[in-house]
């Protein structure tokens, strides 16, 4: 787990909370929903994973090198991965069992896969990520509307939410979508790299906007097994 | 990968991708509606320290017993060049043996129809495109022991293909998606300096778990400039796997360049050359005249230098 983390989100992960990560490349927030599942895991609670943007052998590989015991939360039934890739190819072959590019794939069964068939009732859900949606021609108005119902299913079971957005400068939409799912989110943490460049003490930006509160803003460094979090200006190659 | 915009240049790191495949003996599927691909398939480089035959070698030849050399018996042996080693050096002067092509298990789309003749739906393309994807990674092995697959698609997107960009993106998901669930590996290069919309671009290069752009110096005011005479264009690093890591390791010099030599494409930290002009780069003339221009004037001097009230 990561422990500078503990203290920032450390408010965040109780029930019926939504907490929307935004990532603007190159930079990449899965640390954050790994933080996120490790914190539920040890609280004992559920959580189910839709992983789409990253496969699911990456979030097993991170929370394990967190200190979770995955093997035995999976065979638990405590983690449930939702595998993305076998969602789309599954969704979008036709009839003939070719895959087809012409649909878009249906929100519907992005929010069964997330919400139904669970053994136990989830206490976290994460969806990875709502951009591969948008790219796989669901239109922004649909997947505000899931993340709408998402949010209702998670008040309703005292379970919290958690989605990953990628914000493109270049893609206006996704821009749009990014801002309007943070905007309905108990808390938005975004990702970013530095835009001064590489720095070999520093990765990357961490904002920190809760509704009605001023944004806090932080610096972290992703190592091998941890990141550390800092505030601007205090890092290595500074001090 | 985006493609340069005469596309020379990506095609030619795609052709890298496929002599990798025929070096390792791995099963690919060669796919194209701007070349032929049965003909793109006998334009691979070869290995640059050896030939790759058709012939596999046998496991147990290098355990043959020496006769004469016989006390070199215990020492390590070199690996057989060009034969199941990853990773070569290509001689682009030389082509690989079209024995040794043939010999290989190579898929080529389409496959009986020339390029351009069929005048089918785009969707439908792409599904052809897909589908035969899928038939390589996810088809049963032949006898031997199972190896990577490698897809190799050129130009998916170009005119020929009249897709909506919004369609290539859709279908590099799914075929994303196929990878993931299969030991295959693809390397696609799009033309995207003829999408007119950014956006898309960028959803292009988030489908990619690896996404580099080439932008060529052909045609365009910097061939002329001596700042990049030693390359020939551009690598735009601009996504890498960040798979089962915390943070993708991007280069610490985000400035490559890449040069196309008689047998070899390399890429390599951009440099601005070194002034070697055989003329003073400050002559005392062009030194003083900005330089005093500048310079206030003090006591019996004038501000202008050369003045005739300098004494």
């Amino acid at each position: 787990m990561f422990t500078d983390l503990v203290d920032l989100l450390h408010t965040d992960t109780v029930q019926g909370h939504f907490l929307a990560v935004t990532e603007q490349p190159p930079a990449d927030a899965s640390f954050v929903l790994c933080h996120l599942i490790n914190r539920a895991l040890r609280a004992g609670g559920a959580v189910r994973v839709l992983a789409l943007d990253k496969p699911p052998a990456h979030y097993r590989h991170l929370c394990a090198k967190c200190g979770a015991d995955v093997r035995q939360a999976e065979a638990a039934g405590a983690l449930t991965f939702v595998d993305g890739a076998q969602l789309t190819a599954r969704a979008l072959r036709s009839d003939s069992g070719a895959l087809t590019a012409g649909g878009p794939l249906p929100v519907r069964a992005v929010f069964d896969q997330l919400t139904g068939s669970a053994d136990r009732s989830a206490s976290l859900l994460v969806l990875d990520d709502l951009s591969a949606l948008a790219a796989l021609g669901c239109r922004p108005a649909d997947l505000l509307l899931l993340v709408h119902n998402l949010q209702r299913w998670c008040r309703r079971r005292d379970a919290a939410l958690a989605t990953l957005t990628s914000r493109d400068a270049d893609d206006r939409t996704l821009c749009q979508l990014a801002a309007a799912v943070a905007g309905s989110a108990d808390l938005a943490v975004t990702v970013r790299g530095l835009s001064s460049g590489h720095c070999a003490e520093v990765t990357g930006e961490l904002e920190l906007r809760r509704p009605g509160e001023a944004a806090l803003l932080r610096q972290f460094k992703a190592e091998d097994r941890n990141v550390r979090v800092f505030a601007a200006g205090t890092s290595r190659a500074v001090l | 990968m985006q493609e340069d915009q005469y596309g020379d240049y990506a095609h030619l790191v795609l052709s890298y991708f496929m002599s990798e495949a025929v070096c390792n003996r791995h099963r690919l599927l060669a796919a194209s509606l701007d070349a032929d691909p049965s003909k793109m398939i006998l334009e691979l480089p070869s290995p640059a320290d050896g030939e790759v035959t058709a012939v596999r070698p046998p496991a147990g030849a290098a355990d043959q017993r020496m006769t004469i050399a016989w006390r070199y018996q215990g020492l390590p042996q070199q690996p057989a060049p060009a034969a199941g080693r990853f990773g070569q050096h290509y001689d682009l002067s030389r082509y690989i043996e079209k024995s040794a092509i043939d010999a290989m298990d190579i898929s080529l789309w389409p496959e009986d129809e020339p390029p351009g003749a069929d005048h089918a739906a785009a969707s439908d393309r792409l599904d052809s495109l897909l589908a035969a994807c899928d038939r390589l990674a996810s088809g049963a092995e032949p006898d031997t022991a199972p190896t990577v697959r490698r897809l190799a698609v050129r130009s998916l997107g170009s005119p020929l293909w009249s897709a909506p960009p919004e369609l290539v993106v859709r279908a590099c998901h799914l075929l994303r998606a196929l990878l993931r669930v299969t030991g295959a590996v693809a390397m696609v290069t799009v033309p995207t300096h003829l999408w007119t919309d950014e956006a898309l671009v960028a959803r292009l290069r988030r489908c990619a778990d690896i996404s580099i752009g080439l932008e060529s110096f052909q045609g365009t005011p910097a061939a002329q400039s001596p700042a990049f005479s030693e390359y020939h264009g551009l690598v735009h690093v601009h996504r890498l796997s960040a798979r089962n890591v915390l943070a993708a390791r991007y280069p610490r010099h985000p400035d490559l360049a890449f040069k196309v030599r008689r047998k070899k494409f390399s890429v390599e930290t951009l440099h601005l050359p070194p002034e070697l002009s055989e003329t003073a780069s400050r002559s005392q003339e062009d030194d003083s005249a900005p330089a005093r221009k500048a310079r206030p004037a003090a006591g019996c001097q004038a501000a202008r230098p050369g003045a005739p009230l300098d004494f």
